[in-house]
């Protein structure tokens, strides 16, 4: 019986563990979109510098988070979002407005993309 | 990770069912879950060994998944009997007093030439032989024969016969295993005697040499040396 509750025990702290990642996840994707939405409006309002602070800061913060990433996402994922970030800050300091929204849109579809696939829904399941 | 886990949870548990329902043939000689262990293991180690791209954690989470999961289902299934049935079927009794039950046969989806080839693999020709052929739950067949039929044994004969028990070996490939013979009684000194009336001078010229519980010494020499 001892063999039973051990192994049930691992697989709840797999389940703990997976849900924890989940809303790890959610957290990080939502606090990225916000900042990225956020940068695009001040973009889109003329206010650059904002706009660049506020993008370097989401690329900071994903930037922190590597290793993390590295161990629960797929690699090419989690490098999309920082070649993505980079060159829309890139951009931003060279104040090219048009391409900067349209790679900061694709940003957010990609951590949209990167959330969702954590969530736990029926689709993602089946 | 969390849909990693229920993937796997619910890829294991169709698994069993479908092993189950493809019935005792097709497991050869391992239980339901422990062929799918076998089936899903390695595929999962090999993808994020061979795809740096991925994950270690992606291959981890099922596969202690897996390793829990069969674990509490082969717990489950020696406490329960109602599992086991579930899980594991019953023996199907396919042979009766020499008479083939075509309907349990069938059942099973066993051909009669596949019986016949599997007690033939038991050394039985003649069906009317067979009292009992049991197809177990691990897919192998057992055959009980009518006493009449079974072979003779010495006990049934009255007769005294030496048991020679288990031989241990005492030299494997010119190596010496010094415990074996101390546990059969023996020294190096009977060692060197027995080697040299078998023809040779040293240990290394012996490919292997065996002791049984009588003393019956079975030596192969080393072919190059012979």
């Amino acid at each position: 019986m001892r063999r039973i509750w051990i192994c049930a025990a691992l697989l709840a702290a797999l389940g703990g563990l997976g849900w924890w990642n989940q809303r790890q996840m959610e957290g990080i994707c939502g606090e990225l979109t916000q900042s990225l939405t956020l940068a695009n409006a001040q973009a889109e309002a003329g206010d650059w510098t904002q706009a660049e602070k506020n993008t370097a800061l989401a690329l900071e913060r994903w930037e922190s988070c590597k290793g993390y990433l590295t161990a629960v996402q797929r690699h090419d994922y989690a490098d999309e979002i920082t070649a993505g970030l980079r060159e829309a800050l890139m951009l931003l300091r060279w104040g090219e407005g048009a391409e900067y929204a349209d790679v900061n849109q694709r940003t957010l579809a990609a951590l949209e993309k990167l959330g969702e696939a954590e969530r736990l829904t029926w689709g993602n399941l089946l | 990770m969390l849909i990693a886990l229920l993937r796997t949870v619910i890829l294991y548990l169709l698994l069993i069912v479908g092993l189950r329902l493809m019935g005792k043939k097709q497991v050869g000689e391992l239980e339901p879950a422990e062929l799918v262990m076998a089936m899903l293991m390695s595929d999962l180690a090999a993808v994020p060994m061979q795809d740096f791209g991925i994950p270690l954690l992606y291959g981890v989470v099922p596969i202690i998944t897996l390793l829990c999961l069969t674990m509490m289902l082969s717990v489950l299934t020696v406490r329960s009997l109602k599992l086991r049935l579930l899980l594991c079927g019953r023996p199907s009794i396919v042979v009766e007093r020499g008479q083939i039950l075509q309907k349990e046969l069938s059942k099973t989806r066993m051909s009669p030439d596949e019986l016949m080839e599997e007690l033939r693999l038991l050394g039985i020709t003649d069906l009317a032989s067979v009292k009992y052929a049991i197809l177990e739950t691990s897919g192998r067949l057992s055959a009980v024969l009518y006493t009449a039929r079974q072979p003779l044994t010495p006990e049934q004969m009255h007769l005294d016969t030496p048991e020679p028990g288990l031989p241990l070996t005492i030299i494997d490939n010119g190596e010496i295993y010094p415990d074996n013979l101390r546990r059969r009684g023996l020294n190096r000194t009977w060692l060197d005697k027995t080697l040299r009336e078998h023809g040779v001078r040293s240990a290394r010229q012996v490919f292997l040499m065996t002791v049984d519980e009588l003393g019956g010494v079975y030596f192969c020499q080393k072919e190059e040396q012979a």
